[in-house]
């Protein structure tokens, strides 16, 4: 495993960045971007499809934020790291004429669709609203609903559903994205958010 | 940090890719990615490289951002570099692929048209004398468009003869080392049997013998391409004279193949290819004096395999000549043939067989190049 640690631990994201735009010290943004370096690197890796290409992305972002951070009022780090990194890899295709159908793929994802503040309902465990919750859990379709109780529910991890229901684990995660999307219209039409 | 999900450090996501983590740490993690778009699709993407390379790029990564930190020139350019490296590899490769198949190709004097008559051609076993009951079928193979083995030749055989028998000459060279590389020794098969410089086929200097017998099959071109066609399924039809008639326009090898290929799937011995003109201006082309039909027995009866031949059970000759005004024979040009001994004999039959009634157009007698066929098959 890597040995990586920085020099600030304890500091969260808004203050190393706060410390880097005071002094300009590249360690600091370099802890910093070390936090979300392999995520960084895991989306290029998503949508570039090329070992090489998306660790070009990673260093590319990397100096993209030495010249964006100071121009940009940031709130959340995490969350405006990932809209950079996929408009970076969304440049990139189009760049490479690569796009096919790629870019509906990223404008679908739920990144741009909601903000990271912005959790499903089942991900709140809010005990208000679960009545409404099992109600709608029980209009889905037999598969997603399968694999919503055993995620959620039952507590199975990815493969451990896979093996129960005989099907890949893509196809797991495929029912949970699909029953997750059909839980929330199914509450909103009940009023609950 | 900021965010509601747990952040999931580089070695979380590597432990969760190699399997390490017990199936309850393994679901409070895709919890986690279940709430984080951002780790989701970053594990997506993980996922799609083993593990143990995504440890190494990640080591990498990380060995690079020191780098660059250190205030060393960016480290991107180093993956920069390592990508040009693998492009002038591939570079490389793609050149020496050129010139190994350059090489090649110059080592055995490839031509294209060669390659693909020997495929068609590819039985070129010994000969027998063809039953002739044959007819004659006039024009009839689907691709009244035939391209003949030479377009230029051909197209110019119908308005200037004289200079369409140079090109005949200069051209049909390429297309003879099929020949030359099947044949076996040989005399020539006539004075007016004229073989092709490169080919080597038949001897030019070699006077012509008597008619033989043997089968025969022929094609007629009043300019028209000299067809080698597939001999798959003609056994039934190997006595067959077809006449084929071709429209004046050519419109490439593809429909040569075709009709080639039609052609073989119905024609047999003698095949004549038509005009390049319409049916309605086609001059009365340059024929047998008695006929194609009886051109057709004639040939069927004494076309006879080379002496010295005792092998081969089945051979095709193509053969283009000139019948001039005069209805003489002339400039034979052997365009496809599996050796000397075969043009030969198929070039004495000609020579010694049937007159020739010459092409007239509008009552006036023209010259016209013709391509018959010949079938050897035992």
């Amino acid at each position: 495993m890597l040995q990586i640690s920085g020099k600030h631990p304890e500091k969260t994201d808004e203050e190393l960045l706060g410390k880097y735009l005071a002094a300009g010290d590249l360690d600091v943004l370099g802890e910093l971007y070390t936090r979300y370096m392999h995520m960084v690197y895991g989306v290029s890796l998503k949508y570039l499809e090329n070992r090489e290409e998306a660790k070009d992305a990673v260093m590319q972002i990397f100096e993209q934020l030495v010249t964006d951070l100071p121009r940009h009022r940031i709130r959340n780090f995490r969350s405006w790291l990932y809209v950079l990194t996929k408009n970076h890899c969304f440049m990139q295709l189009r760049a490479a004429k690569r796009m096919r159908g790629k870019l509906e793929a990223i404008k679908n994802e739920p990144a741009f669709m909601e903000s990271g503040e912005e959790l499903h309902p089942i991900d709140r465990a809010d005990e208000s609203i679960e009545d409404a919750l099992r109600m709608c859990i029980g209009q889905l379709r037999s598969e997603q609903k399968q694999c919503i109780e055993l995620f959620y529910d039952q507590k199975l991890c990815y493969k451990e559903i896979s093996e129960r229901m005989h099907m890949e684990e893509k196809k797991v995660k495929s029912h949970l994205q699909n029953g997750k999307r059909n839980l929330k219209i199914c509450l909103e039409k009940k009023n609950v958010r | 940090m900021s965010g509601k999900s747990k952040h999931r450090n580089v070695n979380d996501f590597l432990r969760y890719l190699k399997g390490m983590l017990s199936s309850r740490e393994r679901h409070l993690f895709e919890r986690d990615l279940e709430t984080d778009p951002f780790s989701r699709e970053a594990m997506e993407g993980l996922e799609k490289v083993p593990p143990g390379q995504a440890e190494e790029d990640l080591l990498e990564l990380h060995s690079m951002l020191g780098e660059r930190m250190a205030g060393k020139a960016p480290a991107r350019k180093k993956v920069a570099r390592r990508r040009r490296i693998s492009i002038y590899s591939a570079a490389a490769a793609v050149a020496a692929l050129l010139i190994v198949g350059t090489v090649f190709l110059r080592l055995y004097d490839f031509n294209p048209e060669q390659a693909e008559e020997t495929l068609i051609g590819e039985e070129f076993p010994a000969a027998v004398p063809e039953e002739t009951d044959g007819t004659i079928q006039a024009e009839t193979v689907p691709g009244a468009e035939i391209e003949p083995l030479q377009d230029e030749t051909v197209t110019g055989a119908v308005e200037t003869p004289r200079q369409e028998d140079r090109i005949v000459h200069q051209e049909a060279a390429p297309a003879e080392p099929a020949a030359d590389a099947r044949s076996q020794e040989a005399t020539a098969a006539g004075a007016d049997v004229r073989a092709p410089e490169s080919a080597g086929t038949p001897d030019p200097e070699t006077e012509p013998a008597a008619p033989e017998k043997d089968a025969t099959t022929a094609r007629r071109s009043g300019s028209a391409p000299a067809a080698p066609g597939k001999h798959t399924g003609m056994e039934s039809q190997d006595t067959q004279l077809q006449v084929m008639k071709k429209t004046s326009n050519f419109e490439g090898k593809a429909l040569y193949d075709r009709a080639e290929t039609a052609l073989a799937e119905t024609a047999s011995h003698v095949v004549l290819i038509g005009e390049d003109l319409q049916p309605a201006e086609i001059p009365s082309g340059a024929a047998p004096a008695t006929g194609f039909e009886s051109f057709r027995l004639y040939v069927a009866e004494n076309l006879r395999f080379p002496p010295e031949d005792t092998v081969t059970q089945r051979a095709v000759v193509v053969l283009e000549f000139t019948i001039t005004p005069e209805g003489a024979i002339r400039d034979i040009l052997p365009l496809r043939t599996p050796g000397e001994g075969f043009t030969r004999q198929a070039g004495q039959l000609l020579l010694n067989g049937p007159a020739w009634n010459p092409a007239t157009d509008q009552e006036k007698k023209i010259e016209d190049r013709v391509r018959l066929r010949f079938v050897f098959k035992r």
